[in-house]
């Protein structure tokens, strides 16, 4: 809230605004005093949004579930330490990615693999070879809608785990190619080429949506 | 698959190299994650744009590349809405009965 300036009324969004941050500390408050309904009340508030983030890394339904407890437990034996310089949520988003990161690499499933075949090709003279015309418009209806999502949804989960995972710390976390790579263990000119390949398949991927050949 | 491209285009794209920062299209292709992100510099970025423009081929591939990142942003975030609307109360009850297991370990 702007309290510079005699005078100055807050303004309705502020007032809520402060009312957000004056509740987040009282949770933090009672988590720091090992107040055990706290932590209840921070489970089943953040714990979609923790699930949601963790299927993003981890396909299988049962790791996303281990991820997010296992981010939980990280969290409150660090609560002590915790200076709320971010929101509670965000502090548990990240520690949630960072389990699922580390879930991949533990199973050695961050490794590069060749995508040759869906990546744009071009001839001796650096000719682009293959190009689709992307109509104009989104889809109208609501089933529509469902079906290019549902369509999209499965070929982003048919990329490799490196490259989904490039993916989605740059493009759906909205990380930095320095951040991306620190965590990835990789040099930033091999991440940006990593998430270009990961772009570029899944465009090839997703094609058939506009070229009317949805079985494929 | 393997496109002619028309006679036009071609001389085009020959006259593209007397221009200054021409660029093949695999050069394009290279510079495109730097380009989006605004990380160019302003002649590696008006080379990009003068590409663009002369090469249909790119700029249809600049759509549907920019396309792709848009549909996969607004799925993600559909999923993400459909996971808040239904939180697995075994999730929440294993993580509470995680909880007081490493409470109790702790105070041991």
């Amino acid at each position: 809230m702007k309290s510079d300036g005699a005078g100055v009324r807050p303004t309705e969004g502020s007032l809520q605004q402060d009312d957000v941050e004056a509740e987040e500390g009282a949770l933090v408050a009672r988590l720091k005093a090992g107040d055990e309904r706290a932590f209840e009340i921070l489970v089943r508030r953040e714990s979609g949004r923790l699930l949601a983030a963790a299927r993003r890394l981890v396909r299988d339904e049962a790791a996303a579930h281990d991820c997010v407890q296992e981010a939980f437990l990280s969290a409150f034996r660090a609560i002590g330490s915790f200076e709320p310089r971010s929101s509670i949520g965000a502090w548990l988003h990240r520690i949630t990615i960072n389990a699922a990161l580390m879930r991949l690499r533990k199973q050695r499933r961050l490794a590069e693999t060749p995508i040759d075949d869906l990546l744009p090709s071009f001839d001796a003279d650096g000719w682009r070879r293959d190009t689709v015309d992307v109509p104009d418009g989104d889809p109208e209806s609501e089933l529509e809608r469902r079906r290019v999502r549902d369509f999209v949804r499965g070929k982003i989960d048919m990329l490799p785990d490196g490259y989904r995972t490039a993916l989605v710390l740059r493009d759906l976390e909205g990380w930095s190619t320095k951040e991306a790579a620190d965590a990835l263990g990789i040099a930033e000119g091999a991440m940006k080429v990593r998430l270009h390949r990961a772009r570029s398949t899944l465009k090839r991927l997703i094609e058939p949506l506009w070229t009317g050949d949805i079985s494929a | 698959m393997s496109r002619q491209r028309s006679l036009m285009e071609r001389i085009r794209h020959w006259m593209s190299w007397g221009l200054h920062g021409a660029m093949t299209c695999e050069e394009f292709e290279a510079g495109l994650v730097d380009y989006l992100d605004g990380t160019l510099s302003p002649i590696d970025r008006h080379r990009i744009n003068l590409h663009t423009r002369l090469c249909s081929h790119c700029r249809r591939y600049l759509r549907a590349y920019d396309k792709a990142r848009r549909l996969a942003g607004d799925t993600i975030r559909y999923s993400d809405e459909q996971a808040l609307m239904s939180v697995p109360e075994d999730l929440v009850q294993a993580i509470l009965a995680a909880r007081q297991e490493d409470s109790a370990d702790t105070r041991r």
